[in-house]
């Protein structure tokens, strides 16, 4: 308990810093929504000369933009998928890597706690802080989305949108907690993080290999699909889960065994 | 009981040596000591009796307790103060105290301002802008302050000027005096023979000799110089056992390992202007120890 207690606190105010910087930049786009919608005609003109790779990348989709929830998964979501599974993989990636970088473990680990309960406390208050921030992120966008929209939403599919959001966050928190204890010594987290979210975001927008799909996260949710079906496509959500979950398998396995030196 | 009983210790790192076939026994409440130069596998040594690095054989024990399996278990009852101290450095000391109380299921308040007081901290600093020594410092209270019955140091004098040496030294002797047992590694050979009843040598992974700090001191090694006022034929020193035997101008120092009388025999047939006796460092035995072996 004292571990949660204490790595929550340590976090707290970085993710009071990533919630603000999501809710500012939703704010930002989420405001642009009026003038859209009634240029809508014009945007689209002007959007459909841009090429394609540029529409992808920032997930413009012009038949989705005449509703609100249509124009929220596309360019605004975008922004806050990319700095929310920044937020969770450099989380996930600092989980260890401070402790073998700077020699913390050796305070930790001659304390009279066994590693499993460190691993479980540390996960439990990571969880907790994405948890956190994902529900101040439901409640703040949907006011917004609201205000912005002047009417209401359909409040089954934004819960989809954004427990999407909050799958895509654990899958990255838990790879990202994977890899510093295979990796030996990691010199800098946050480029290694900047790094992974933005090369998989980028090749998420140009690769339609079905068989490279499953190594991209981001390629798990289908917004058009979701916003269309109103439902999840279900082998994306297993694997979702079974990423997650052999990912925090591994890292309890590994952190078991590995020396520290 | 032993408070640590190392049997047949192996560690490879990879394909590099760690420790190889590292055994001996630290005798509950006696103060031991652990040198060797860097890299001769203290640390690793010590790691791997805390569980920090688990051995590629061999076993160890605390308190009887094996070290890989009830590592929690002893914990509970082992203080250690690693070689560099790193703690979460945007903390303040005595958050950080406070945490690292928080494991142990006792109150530790009075202990971290009785141990600070001693160790001249200020409680109220951040880590970070804490120089080397004053984050030593740190470290001892953090290994002190749950009253432990065996203290782990891996070079704990390092970064400490010498009047906080000395307190610590004397709070080392005084929490011995209490029950606690300690066991310590260093590279400086004097504070060794300051304070530790017994000592055990190690280099490039292998225990070398364990010996008591008395044995070594009293019985066994003199320091001789001797100055005399012609050049003493060199077959002289072939009788007696001598080593190290550095000679300049009309000085001869040497050391000397056997019965004093027989050497004050075998000198008394030379003409001496003036000798010196003294009693060798321990370090000096310790290049002796090191010389034999290679």
């Amino acid at each position: 308990m004292n571990i949660y207690i204490f790595e929550i606190k340590k976090y707290l105010k970085s993710t009071i810093i990533w919630i603000l910087i999501i809710f500012l930049l939703g704010l930002l786009m989420i405001s642009f929504y009026p003038i859209i919608k009634t240029d809508l005609i014009e945007f689209s003109s002007l959007i459909n000369n841009y090429p394609k790779p540029i529409k992808n990348a920032f997930g413009i989709n012009i038949d989705m933009m005449s509703t609100a929830l249509g124009y929220f998964s596309s360019f605004p979501l975008t922004f806050i998928i990319i700095c929310s599974t920044l937020q969770s993989i450099i989380l996930g990636i600092s989980i260890f890597n401070n402790e073998f970088k700077e020699k913390v473990s050796d305070f930790l680990l001659t304390k009279p706690v066994e590693r499993k309960t460190i691993v479980t406390a540390k996960f439990l208050a990571y969880f907790t802080l994405i948890i956190i921030t994902n529900l101040i992120l439901f409640f703040s966008m949907y006011i917004l989305i609201i205000i912005f929209n002047k009417g209401s939403i359909n409040i089954n599919i934004y819960f989809m949108i954004l427990f999407s959001v909050l799958l895509l966050q654990l899958i990255f928190l838990a790879v990202g907690c994977l890899i510093p204890t295979f990796l030996k010594k990691l010199k800098s987290s946050l480029s290694l993080s900047i790094g992974i979210i933005m090369g998989l975001y980028t090749l998420s927008t140009f690769v339609d290999d079905e068989k490279l799909l499953y190594f991209i996260p981001f390629k798990y949710f289908n917004y058009k699909y979701i916003l269309r079906e109103q439902k999840y496509e279900t082998k994306y959500i297993i694997l979702s889960l079974l990423v997650i979950i052999v990912s925090v398998i591994f890292t309890y396995k590994i952190y078991n065994k590995k020396d520290i030196y | 009981m032993n408070a640590i009983e190392i049997i047949n210790l192996t560690k490879y790192y990879g394909k590099n040596r760690g420790i190889i076939d590292v055994s001996l026994q630290v005798k509950e409440k006696s103060i031991f000591g652990f040198i060797g130069p860097n890299g001769s596998g203290k640390s690793t040594t010590i790691r791997t009796i805390l569980n920090l690095i688990h051995p590629s054989s061999g076993e160890a024990y605390i308190f009887g307790k094996n070290c890989e399996k009830e590592y929690n278990e002893i914990l509970k009852d082992v203080g250690y103060l690693p070689s560099e101290v790193f703690y979460y450095s945007n903390m303040k000391v005595i958050d950080l105290l406070k945490y690292s109380a928080s494991f142990y299921k006792k109150n530790c308040d009075d202990r971290i301002n009785y141990l600070s007081k001693i160790m001249n901290l200020d409680l109220t600093k951040k880590i970070e802008d804490l120089s080397f020594g004053n984050k030593k410092k740190v470290g001892i209270v953090q290994a002190l302050l749950h009253s432990p019955k065996l203290l782990i140091l891996d070079e704990p004098t390092s970064g400490l000027d010498p009047l906080i040496q000395q307190n610590f030294f004397n709070l080392l002797k005084e929490e011995n005096k209490k029950g606690m047992t300690i066991f310590f590694s260093s590279h400086v050979l004097s504070e060794v023979q300051k304070i530790c009843d017994e000592v055990a040598i190690i280099k490039e992974g292998r225990i070398i000799k364990i010996e008591k700090i008395n044995n070594i001191n009293n019985n066994n090694y003199k320091r001789i110089k001797i100055e005399v006022n012609y050049k003493i034929d060199d077959t002289f020193f072939n009788n007696i056992e001598v080593t190290n035997l550095i000679k300049e101008k009309n000085i001869y120092t040497f050391m000397y390992k056997g019965e004093i009388n027989s050497l004050i025999t075998k000198l008394s047939k030379i003409d001496i202007i003036n000798i010196w006796i003294d009693e060798p460092s321990l370090e000096e035995i310790f290049m002796h120890y090191y010389d034999e072996k290679m």
